[in-house]
């Protein structure tokens, strides 16, 4: 799943270990969420866009996601 | 965090339980026990035995202190609760199977340790069971932290 993590952080200074920090988890799981190695989980997704001020959807980007 | 905290206590005082228990039963068997076959196979035996429990009481030993150092800070307490309850790292775990073959290496070990008292050949046996378990293991760990 394509997010705009990186382009986020980049704006507000921020390195994968401060927003780690920030958000409870570890900066090889930022590292994998931004290269779409691994999707968050709903509590995870949240307190990244709730750190940058910003919707779920304004964070990650569904409009890969397969219709059932 | 405060629940965090006992549990770091209790961890601590089982890990140092095990810790002198294991020492107490590897002396014991020193002293008390010999294994069965030829000279070499006998200081085979000794030789896994001793490295088996170095690791073991080193790997206790430094989980104790990362435990109780942790204690003392805030930050460090964070830090290893972050560590440990990571959802990538769970994730990990799960899709590796990591606790049941961890499991299954220390019953392995631990079951070759006490046959090597009766027969070699069954403590060989399981002496490379237990090794290509651990391979295994690796193996499956290493991949799923390159998949997620």
């Amino acid at each position: 799943m394509k997010t705009k993590i990186p382009e986020l952080r980049k704006a507000r200074k921020l390195t994968q270990e401060e927003l780690a920090h920030a958000v409870g988890t570890t900066r090889q799981t930022i590292t994998s969420i931004e290269v779409g190695k691994y999707t968050a989980s709903l509590p995870l997704a949240y307190k990244i866009a709730r750190y940058f001020d910003l919707t779920i959807e304004e964070v990650f980007d569904f409009s890969d996601l397969e219709d059932i | 965090m405060e629940n965090f905290k006992k549990k770091l206590i209790r961890n601590s005082v089982v890990l140092g339980t095990l810790t002198l228990l294991f020492i107490a039963a590897n002396i014991a068997l020193f002293i008390f026990a010999t294994p069965k076959g030829e000279e070499f196979v006998v200081g085979f035996v000794h030789g896994v035995q001793t490295g088996l429990a170095l690791v073991l009481v080193i790997y206790l030993v430094v989980r104790i202190v990362k435990f109780t150092s942790a204690y003392g800070s805030e930050e460090k307490l964070r830090k290893l609760y972050i560590e440990q309850n990571d959802e990538r790292m769970s994730l990990i775990r799960l899709h590796s199977g990591s606790f049941p073959l961890t499991i299954a290496v220390c019953v392995l070990a631990g079951a070759a340790v006490i046959a090597a008292y009766f027969n070699t050949t069954v403590f060989f046996t399981l002496l490379g069971a237990c090794y290509f378990v651990s391979l295994f293991s690796s193996a499956m760990k290493f991949y799923y932290r390159n998949k997620f």
